[in-house]
């Protein structure tokens, strides 16, 4: 009996990283890390910890065989510590045990004599005394600073953005196993797996072609796993490599909070200038990013914020900096929607504000405002259709957004002790790698004799459905049962040098070279079907797990399969694609990054309880662009996750340090996700429109749904001011449950 | 050798009673269907379900409970059903419904989930409720929504045996046959060993014990049934110390005697914490912000303490010394709570908390303020407690008694939360400002006063 990837998951039976049988005497490793958020330290003391039972061994940076260095995007940002620590949380040392729990219990008996130096941990603190990642970037439009003269309404504030943990289900984990010839077999819980390859070579001092990195599926990711999984497998190895048995390294939940990065915290100021019709003629934000200690994905984030801080609205005259700003907290990261969500916030924080100074509803603003065909980005591209307000109506007719106003306001005005309010977010979001040099992938297609078919990709899948496209592609181009198909786990002795599963592209990248591959295998094909079936080649049709030609006449995939063996004709391929058409200066910021966007709009209704101060979503209507749908179910679920995490950052998820930098959210009892109770009903209509450019016609879908989850902050925020006026001059989030009793009640 | 009934099979447990349930089942059985996800009763996904035989039974019951927050010693003699051991060749219904309504994205999440809705379809339990304690990060709950409504639709209700379960598919035949290999396990008998530990339900001493050594000895008072039983006395409930919240929920005399309690307990942690954690554990774990604390403050219950030298009985007002300090002496224990009971309604509770997530999440204050019988359009007596505003739970006396006989008015109910405002000096912490905690807690006394006064109307009531 052989399950689908769901049923086996459903089962209880699909391995994780952390569920795989350990080979004999495999060991466990944890980390020892910084105390203090900024010091130096000599001295490391490994008496107390190789005393305790079960440790056998501790390792520090001077047992790095390779180079003490996994930096991605720069370089500069050690496996181990040297001298200097810049967060608590920092690794220094590697304790090897037994068992997972005494190589816990040894990493935290390891001490080294600290001597502080300062810390920052305020953006703007840092930004003042020049922590900067890279120089401040700018993008821009029109002629801003004129544009101010012809604005007869002029917004300005202040947005101070919270972070927020992954919470993927699974934590960090990697399994590192020497092999005979002094090479790695890494098992790891990576988006990356090629991120992973390259760094465990480099830390080993081998060659990528001694280390093979294989990845089975991951128990979540979000982002989380892009960069900073790496640490995890290169520890594993290191520790592998010097001990020649096999290493696990898994977090436990309270260390994966402390020791990894979150989503960017941003502080920003923005104006938002309007004409008597309410038209926006400029904007200007300055947005400071708190990269954490190292640069990460930092810098890719914050071109992404700038990319998008106009979201879906037609600006004609546009200022927007942005600077990555160094602070002495754990290295913030990539996390589902990449820095379009912070920006995207800062200007419908603006427009709200700007409605209310005119005196009216911000939907109206926002709808006007919307992007048009052929209006500019500042980044080169312009608007290809009118698809921004197109969603929009069809968000407002089909869920009557009229109808729903009217009902908040006839709700609010029967003075009970709840008040309700409603938000409307729309979002356009540019699909590719912005580093144009990710834009491709690599598959690799095997047919059996048996006519079953294997296919391996970069793409990992973490639930977001990604192999299941890649099965479809496949079988659709082949033409044959979805069964006959098997997505292979991603390993790198497969496919090399594979981008990371991010960037919402997984499917468009590596679906398309599945694609190409699956291609190449029918080119070969061909030639024998039409002979087979005495027919031309071009008026073959590969369909129904057969190739037939127009007579009906059939021949049977396996039969197919069978005869080209026979004639000794290629049965794989290895196909490579590269999106066409994408360059970007990075220089005068200008180009083509994305290969198209996707356009939508969320309804979202929140009521609060004025004499608790406690806020809930009620509910939540999408109409969102799809393209070609390859498979609603997958569509709708990724949407309705991504609407809930976008929610859970807006409202109950935050993340609290104490002045020393340590954090002080760091379980799941602290740190609260949303859970059924929380999770709104959540209606979707899929916008499917022909010609996207994406895999077949459809369209990414992973990240954009996040920025739905927006309108709760401005639901609440809305259902608040039903009770009374609140100042607006400065937006923080989350809303939480403490912040909303404050502001209503003025503590 | 201590045994388990794993699955369908009777397996020995480590020796170290004190081994983490959850460890065992990954690392000595290779059972890796429960996943290590939080470590700390927050997120369900290492649920197994746990059969045992209770006093006055011949069947088991089964409930879902959080592996990571169970010691091996505590499932001795038990049946373990894992999230694998529900597996025959065909996917269960649960497994399907949450395959075919996309219930399932990266599945790290699924197994626990499975586990929480066979266990409620087993007790015949709504499913909504027993699946509120399983975070998923990938679904956002649609799926999981739309799978429990095709349970709920296409399944008959339960509660079933396990052999009915097994004729439904909810488990295959072997496992349900290995349940009637059990045994009332446990003696009555109270006696006072020499342990290093005492646990009850264990939600919280595991909790405070991540990555032990192992190798201490526990009193499982969960193995007493004479700690387990609700018994009605003269002068109102004597409720045994290792009764379980859930239990408590449930039990008749619970909803006749304070009506709301029941929903007021369902805010409290999860559904598999309910069922594990003890009203004992909950007062002698002293939280200053344990829920049943300050519903018993409000309750006026007393507590039977029994050690070697005896018994004796202690308003539990005086149990509380200082933060996470109780009156407890060496080697005694807290072996029965006596409740008064309402008088036929006379006496009203109402109980508010308020916490950072509506459910299974711990109040950043609580309250709940008990009302007895008063003079038309005047408050009769008052006893009102509150959590999260001073080291322990407390009692708040000055506002309760300024209440008393007072004219059910707006302009009462401002000086009393005027009052109340003065009584406490909430700390800042991670759950909330001093000054929030403050307000809120006088905020929370309307609640209370408007929700058992309906003449009261809430904008008119705030300090
Ligand atoms: C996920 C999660 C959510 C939670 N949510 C809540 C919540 O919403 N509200 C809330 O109030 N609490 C909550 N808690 C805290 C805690 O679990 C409960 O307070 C629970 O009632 C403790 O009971 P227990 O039987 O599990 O205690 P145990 O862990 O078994 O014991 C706790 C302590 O009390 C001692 N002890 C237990 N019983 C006795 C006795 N009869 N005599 C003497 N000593 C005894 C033990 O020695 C131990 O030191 C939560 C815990 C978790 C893990
Ligand atoms: S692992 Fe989360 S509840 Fe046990
Ligand atoms: S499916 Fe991933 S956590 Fe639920």
């Amino acid at each position: 009996m052989t399950y689908s990837p769901l049923a086996l998951l459903a089962r209880g039976e699909a391995r994780f990283t952390g569920d795989l049988p350990l080979p004999p005497g495999t060991l466990h490793a944890m980390v020892a890390v910084s105390p203090q958020a900024h010091a130096r330290f000599s001295r490391i003391d490994h008496s107390a910890a190789l005393a305790e039972p079960g440790v056998v061994a501790v390792l520090t940076a001077a047992d790095i065989p390779g180079t003490n260095d996994i930096g991605n995007l720069f370089r500069g940002e050690p496996l181990l510590a040297v001298e200097e620590v810049h967060c608590v949380g920092e690794p220094y040392a590697l304790v090897v045990a037994d068992s997972a729990d005494a190589a816990w219990r040894g990493a935290r008996k390891l001490s080294a004599d600290w001597q502080p130096l300062p810390a920052f941990f305020d953006v703007r603190a840092a930004y003042a005394a020049d922590q900067l990642i890279q120089p401040p970037r700018t993008f821009a439009l029109g002629d801003v600073d004129a544009a101010w003269a012809d604005c007869t309404t002029i917004v300005s504030g202040r947005v101070e953005l919270g972070s927020a943990e992954h919470v993927y289900m699974e934590t960090q984990c990697a399994l590192a196993i020497p092999r005979d010839d002094g090479g790695l077999k890494i098992h790891a819980a990576t988006q990356s797996p090629s991120g992973v390859h390259k760094a465990v070579a480099a830390i080993s001092g081998l060659p990528m072609h001694l280390v093979d990195v294989e990845v089975e599926r991951l128990g979540g990711g979000f982002g989380g796993k892009e960069e900073q999984a790496t640490p995890w497998a290169c520890l594993a190895a290191l520790a592998a490599l010097r001990l020649r048995r096999p290493v696990r390294l898994q977090l436990d939940r309270p260390d994966d909070m402390r020791l990894t990065g979150k989503r960017h915290p941003y502080s920003a100021d923005y104006r938002l200038g309007l004409d008597a019709q309410g038209n926006f003629l400029a904007y200007e934000a300055m947005l400071y990013q708190n990269a954490g200690c190292t640069a990460d994905l930092s810098t890719a984030i914050l071109e992404r914020s700038l990319f998008h801080a106009t979201n879906a609205y037609r600006l004609p005259n546009v200022r927007v900096t942005a600077a990555s700003c160094r602070t002495n907290l754990p290295s913030n990261t990539a996390f589902r929607g990449f820095g379009a969500p912070q920006a995207m916030f800062v200007l419908e924080a603006a427009i709200r504000r700007a409605a209310r100074q005119l005196g009216i509803a911000p939907e109206n603003l926002q709808r006007q405002n919307l992007l048009r065909m052929g209006d500019a980005f500042p980044y080169g591209m312009t608007a290809a259709d009118d698809r921004a307000t197109a969603s929009w109506d069809e968000l407002s007719s089909h869920f009557d957004l009229a109808g729903r106003q009217q009902a908040v306001a006839d709700f609010n005005a029967n003075g009970s002790q709840l008040r309700k309010g409603l938000a409307v977010v729309p979002v356009c979001f540019g699909i590719s790698f912005t580093a144009t040099l990710l834009n491709q992938a690599e598959a690799l297609l095997h047919v059996y004799a048996d006519g079953s078919v294997s296919i391996t990709t970069g793409a990992v899948d973490m639930g977001q459905g990604v192999q299941q496209r890649i099965r479809r592609v496949v079988a659709l181009t082949l033409g044959v049962d979805e069964a006959r198909v098997h997505v292979a786990s991603t390993s790198t002795r497969s496919v090399a040098n594979v981008s990371p599963t991010a960037a919402s592209t997984g499917a468009d990248l590596n679906g398309e070279a599945a694609r190409q591959a699956a291609l190449r295998v029918l080119a070969g094909l061909r030639p024998l079907a039409a002979e087979l079936l005495a027919c031309p080649p071009e008026a073959v049709v590969f369909a129904d797990d057969a190739a037939t030609q127009a007579d009906g006449r059939r021949i049977a995939w396996p039969e197919l399969i069978v005869a080209a063996y026979a004639r000794r004709l290629p049965l794989s391929a290895l196909a490579h694609y590269a999106t066409p058409g994408l360059h970007f200066d990075p220089s005068a910021n200008q180009g083509r990054p994305f290969a198209y966007h996707v356009m939508g709009a969320a309804l979202v209704e929140a009521t609060v309880d004025v004499l608790r101060g406690t806020g809930r979503i009620d509910r939540v209507a999408v109409v969102h662009d799809v393209g070609r749908c390859l498979d609603p179910a997958l569509d709708r679920g990724q949407i309705e996750g991504a609407v809930v995490q976008g929610i859970g950052w807006m409202t109950c998820e935050e993340i609290l340090h104490d002045a020393q930098g340590r954090l002080l959210t760091d379980t799941l009892a602290s740190y609260k996700i949303p859970d059924l109770y929380d999770a709104p009903a959540i209606d979707i209509r899929l916008r499917q429109d022909a010609g996207a450019a994406g895999l077949l016609g459809s369209k990414a879908v992973g990240e954009p749904p996040l920025v739905y989850g927006l309108g709760a902050y401005f639901a609440l925020r809305a259902a608040m001011t039903a009770w009374r006026p609140l100042p607006d001059e400065v937006q923080q989030t989350p809303l939480t449950a403490e912040r909303i009793f404050t502001q209503l009640h003025d503590l | 050798m201590p045994r388990l009934m794993l699955n369908s099979r009777w397996v020995d447990l480590p020796v170290a009673a004190d081994t983490s349930l959850l460890d065992f089942l990954r690392q000595d059985r290779g059972l890796t269907a429960a996943k290590p996800a939080c470590g700390s009763g927050d997120c369900s996904a290492c649920l197994v379900l746990v059969g045992e035989i209770e006093a006055g039974h011949a069947t088991p019951h089964y409930r879902a409970l959080s592996s990571c927050l169970l010691t091996t010693g505590q499932v001795a003699d038990c049946h373990v059903i894992t999230a694998e051991g529900l597996n025959g060749e065909r996917l269960t219904p649960v497994q399907q419904a949450l395959v075919d309504q996309d219930g399932v994205q990266c599945g790290y999440c699924s197994p626990g989930l499975v586990v929480a809705l066979t266990g409620a379809l087993l007790n015949g339990q709504p499913l909504g409720d027993a699946a509120g304690g399983n975070l998923c990060r990938c679904t956002g709950y649609g799926g999981i929504r739309r799978a429990m409504a095709t349970l709920h639709n296409h399944l008959p209700s339960g509660p079933f045996s396990l052999d009915q379960a097994a004729d439904l598919g909810l488990l295959p035949p072997t496992v349900a046959q290995a349940g009637h290999a059990l045994r009332a396990p446990y003696g009555e008998l109270l006696h006072f060993p020499d342990r290093e530990a005492v646990i009850a339900g264990d939600t919280d001493w595991s909790v405070q014990h991540p990555h032990r050594v192992g190798g201490q000895s526990l009193l499982q008072l969960h193995h007493l049934p004479g700690l387990r039983r609700i018994e009605a006395a003269a002068d109102g409930l004597r409720l045994g110390a290792a009764v379980t919240i859930e239990e408590f929920q449930r039990h008749p005399a619970i909803a006749a005697n304070w009506p709301d309690l029941p929903h007021f307990l369902s805010f409290f942690a999860s559904p598999a914490v309910r069922a594990s954690a003890t009203l004992g554990g909950n007062l002698v774990n002293a939280s200053p912000v344990a829920d049943m604390a300050v519903i018993l403050l409000a309750l006026g219950a007393e507590l039977t303490l029994a050690g070697p030298q005896g018994e004796r009985r202690l308003p539990l007002a005086d149990f509380y010394l200082g933060f996470h300090r109780t009156g407890l002496h060496k080697h005694e224990l807290v072996t029965a709570i006596h409740l008064p009971h309402s008088h036929n309604g006379a006496w009203r509770l109402h109980a508010e908390k308020v916490a950072r997530r509506e459910h299974d999440d711990i109040a950043s204050i609580n309250s709940a303020l008990l009302l007895g019988p008063g003079e038309a359009g005047h408050f009769g007596a008052v006893r009102l407690s509150a959590g999260g505003v001073g080291p322990v739970p407390m009692l708040l006396p000055k506002t309760a008694e300024f209440l008393v006989g007072k004219p059910i008015t707006p302009a009462t109910v401002r000086a009393a939360s005027q009052l109340l405002g003065s009584e406490v000096a909430p700390h800042s912490g991670p759950r909330g400002s001093g000054a929030y905690k403050r307000r809120l807690l006088q905020h929370l006394l309307v609640g209370h006063l408007t929700a058992l006064c309906p003449q009261l109307h809430f904008a008119d009531c705030l300090p």
